[in-house]
């Protein structure tokens, strides 16, 4: 019952990785920081005033301030309650690749 | 890619990858290597652009798909806080939107000189006396 033998799950199952439902402020806080990161870059960008393709795409981003928490916290996945899931730091890979247009599109649908 | 009967292609050259040559589609052989890091840090002049791009890499494209490794090899970062110059051109343009995630860009009027560019710190002490020496030789 107690002590170092006691029947516990990492006991007969060896490794056991618990992993948050959902992201805590500093997490949350963190994401807000890399996509405020990214508004800046866009800006420069817009600034030096070169005109393309790339940039007109660029700009329709959505910037940080105008995303929704659900947007930024929160992915689309097919299998959760409400179609959506709060792992986006291990999904993303620590939201190094643009996700947001992605996004949009799915806001829509669901 | 379809290429005339009897082409050769360079030592390494992989042309199924589908990235342009300039992206780093080919594999360079050990010495042609040396020499390509031996260059000075890449600056794309143009005379007739209002200014510079101040690109710095701030995280790292380990993880990421090749063709965005590619890109930003090509905009000649291989480390992290690295900094590299180039133009105001479209086609730099479209390069750091495609990585905009890792880099952090200014807008410069020129490129600093490698002495502008030199990290000075003040040595924090004046020296009032030395064996042997005036102090006005010094301080000089």
């Amino acid at each position: 019952m107690f002590g170092a033998f006691r029947a516990t799950i990492i006991a007969y199952g060896g490794l056991l990785w618990k992993m948050p439902a959902e992201m805590n402020k500093t997490r949350k806080a963190n994401v807000r920081k890399r996509l405020k990161a990214v508004d800046k870059v866009i800006a420069v960008v817009a600034e030096s005033g070169v005109k393309c393709k790339a940039l007109t795409l660029a700009l329709q981003l959505p910037k940080e301030s105008e995303m929704k928490p659900r947007d930024k916290y929160t992915v689309f996945s097919k299998k959760h309650k409400g179609y959506r899931k709060d792992w986006i730091w291990i999904l993303l890979r620590w939201a190094k690749t643009q996700y947001t247009l992605f996004l949009i599109n799915r806001v829509q649908i669901h | 890619m379809s290429f005339p009967k009897g082409f050769f292609f360079r030592q390494g050259f992989r042309p199924s990858l589908g990235i342009s040559h300039f992206a780093g589609g080919f594999h360079l052989s050990s010495s042609t290597n040396f020499r390509f890091r031996l260059l000075p840090k890449m600056v794309s002049h143009n005379n007739y652009t209002t200014g510079f791009f101040k690109i710095t890499l701030r995280r790292s494209p380990i993880g990421l798909p090749r063709k965005h490794r590619a890109v930003v090899k090509a905009l000649g970062l291989s480390k992290l806080s690295q900094t590299v110059y180039h133009s105001h051109t479209p086609i730099i343009v479209g390069m750091i939107l495609k990585v905009k995630e890792l880099l952090e860009v200014k807008n410069v009027k020129r490129v600093p000189t490698p002495e502008e560019r030199k990290h000075h710190t003040e040595p924090g002490y004046v020296v009032t006396k030395r064996f042997n020496k005036p102090v006005q030789d010094i301080n000089i």
